[in-house]
């Protein structure tokens, strides 16, 4: 496994290496500390807070490097963490209030983290108070999840956190003579009446089951707007990490990231749990 | 390829001919309209912006449907029943009781014993988005008709009228010389249902299942998007209900995510009017083009405003006004008995 930690200097970097902690990785793990913010001219700054991280590090892992690299953040971002060794990236960010957000002149860095990594990105925001026990892994209940849905059960692996799947059905019925069924399911009636979203969420448990690495798996189907709900699901839980997988990818079609909606973006910017995006 | 050219062809011709029937209702609902003025204005007291409001509103919830209201009011503003003002609201009033009959079928449905909230849905939500923007347009749309500088200058091209009046001038002084003025305006209102209706089966399908828009069922779209495409629908279709069945077969199940609906429903309250637009030129009544173009920047503004601030709160109010009013019986017969006594008080107050 390789893993880079961006550290900017501040406390947010060592929440980030504190709940990177939490994941459990193995030993052998290769864990890059990548400078971002600093100038080649004034390591001193970058030393210090390296010198922090690894002793935060050090007893967890034998493998810690550093990159500091000057100039442009995103440019030099870009370049390294396009190598095919780095599983995760991870980075501390402050929570977002709700209504300060709103005034931000550009994106925030996760945002751009977000949208043109291609690979899973872990935004730390706070650190649970016990260990990593509850994860919220959100499904958009079709076939391009599935791939998340693995990727995130092998990151999380370690960890062994209890899991609840959620899928939220923000639909109403067109028909109003249609029985529209559907749209009163729990997560349980749909999987025993084998709905489109029952059978999904039925091959999401297996998934997460075959790892055998997680303390309980819960089926959940909300419904309303899928914002709310998703927010309301983390309140209700008190979630330590939601898990969602993102369209927006450098991959991804230009035409398909004009016309769809950035869900992944949308949830970053309102949730104060930490965050791992997966594509 | 000979059958095809055939098919257009005659499609075409269907268009000229209803086009020709309709100007002939709006010109039989004027002439119809002229000498029943103070029984209009003293009948049903529509002699006030108000009245005229809930004169619209009451007439779009009987005739379930905003067009052929909405062309009454330009007919009824060139015969000079109504002024400017009076004509807008009740082009306004038009649209807030133009998916009565989705509320009213939904409501038959919940007492035979259907799922009360599943019943509402997409009529119930189209409904609402209508009503809640409508305050704001009518305070836009006043503002934008009292300025002086949006005073009519548009004038149609008489030439392109000439055609009508060669075949329509002889079919009125025909018409009038069997049928009364009330009749007129009868014959002449159903005959614009009538033709709105043909209108509906000779407009060619739109295929969105082929684009990459077809999964406006389950995947969330960027709002705009949706907005730009109910609004570019409604423009084929002109009229809000027909642009929405053109989403069902999208969706296997017959649902659609309500983050897709809203925007859609707002873009197609703007595009509704064109049908009303061309009436108003047919008409060549340069203060009734004026008067559809200023309610369709009104809309278009108070749209605007919701897209570009507000949009998930807005989402968000339409939801659980949605679920508050279907999920009690009481509330939604409540909400059914103000839909249809509002309007009522407009006009006895009005």
């Amino acid at each position: 496994m390789g893993v880079f930690l961006l550290c900017d200097g501040s406390a947010s970097s060592e929440t980030a290496a504190r709940f990177f902690l939490l994941l459990n990785y193995p030993k052998s793990t290769q864990v890059t500390l990548f400078g971002i913010g600093q100038t080649v001219q004034n390591p001193s700054v970058s030393r210090t807070h390296f010198n922090k991280i690894r002793s935060i590090l050090d007893q967890s892992f034998t493998q810690i490097d550093e990159v500091v690299i000057g100039g442009g953040v995103w440019d030099q971002l870009h370049n390294v963490i396009s190598d095919p060794s780095i599983d995760l990236v991870v980075y501390g960010e402050r929570p977002a209030y709700s209504a300060l957000r709103h005034l931000r002149l550009s994106a925030p860095l996760s945002s751009k983290l977000e949208r043109n990594l291609d690979k899973p990105l872990l935004v730390v925001r706070n650190l649970p108070s016990e260990a990593l026990e509850r994860v919220l892994v959100c499904t958009s209940g079709d076939q391009a999840a599935i791939p998340m849905l693995k990727k995130s059960a092998q990151l999380l692996s370690w960890a062994h956190p209890e899991i609840t799947v959620l899928h939220v059905m923000s639909q109403v019925a067109f028909n109003i003579t249609g029985s529209a069924q559907d749209l009163l399911d729990t997560a349980e009636t749909a999987m025993q009446r084998g709905t489109r979203e029952g059978l999904h969420l039925k091959a999401a448990m297996e998934i997460l089951e075959t790892s055998g690495a997680f303390q309980k798996i819960v089926p959940r189907l909300r419904h309303g707007l899928v914002l709310d709900e998703v927010l309301a699901e983390i309140r209700t839980q008190r979630t330590h990490l939601l898990v969602i997988g993102s369209h927006f990818r450098v991959q991804r079609g230009r035409f398909a990231r004009i016309l769809t909606a950035d869900i992944a973006r949308d949830l970053l910017g309102e949730v104060s749990c930490s965050v791992l995006i997966v594509s | 390829m000979w059958l095809r050219v055939s098919l257009i062809t005659a499609r075409l011709l269907g268009i000229i001919f209803c086009l020709t029937l309709f100007v002939l209702a709006l010109m039989m609902m004027k002439d119809g309209a002229g000498p029943l003025e103070p029984w209009i204005r003293g009948h049903f007291s529509v002699d006030t912006p108000a009245s005229a409001l809930g004169f619209g509103w009451l007439g779009s919830s009987l005739a379930l449907s905003g067009s052929p209201v909405a062309a009454t009011a330009l007919s009824l503003l060139d015969a000079e029943v109504l002024n400017g003002a009076e004509a807008f609201a009740m082009i306004a009033g038009s649209r807030l009781g133009a998916s009565f009959l989705l509320l009213i079928i939904g409501f038959i449905y919940i007492i035979r014993g259907q799922q009360q909230r599943l019943s509402m849905g997409v009529g119930l939500i189209s409904l609402l988005v209508t009503q809640t923007i409508y305050p704001a347009v009518l305070l836009v749309g006043y503002i934008l008709l009292g300025l002086s500088w949006l005073k009519p200058s548009y004038v149609t091209e008489r030439e392109a009228n000439a055609l009508f009046d060669l075949v329509i001038e002889p079919l009125l002084l025909v018409l009038r010389a069997h049928i009364p003025p009330l009749g007129m305006l009868i014959v002449g209102f159903l005959l614009v249902l009538v033709t709105l209706w043909a209108f509906d089966r000779l407009i060619p399908a739109i295929r969105l299942k082929e684009t990459d828009l077809g999964l406006v069922a389950r995947v969330l779209y960027r709002p705009v998007i949706v907005f730009l495409l109910g609004a570019f629908v409604t423009t084929l279709t002109m009229s809000v209900s027909v642009s929405l069945g053109l989403l069902v077969p999208l969706s296997v199940r017959g649902y659609i995510r309500q983050e897709n609906l809203i925007p859609y429903i707002l873009g197609a309250n703007i595009t509704t009017f064109v049908d009303t637009l061309i009436a108003a030129a047919l008409l060549n009544n340069p203060v009734a083009v004026t008067i559809v173009f200023v309610q369709m920047i009104s809309v278009l503004i108070v749209t605007l405003v919701i897209l570009v601030t507000s949009l998930r709160f807005y989402e968000r109010v339409i939801h659980y006004m949605a679920n508050w009013i279907a999920g009690n019986r009481l509330l939604l017969l409540i909400y059914i008995l103000l839909i249809l006594g509002i309007p009522i008080a407009l006009l006895w107050i009005g």
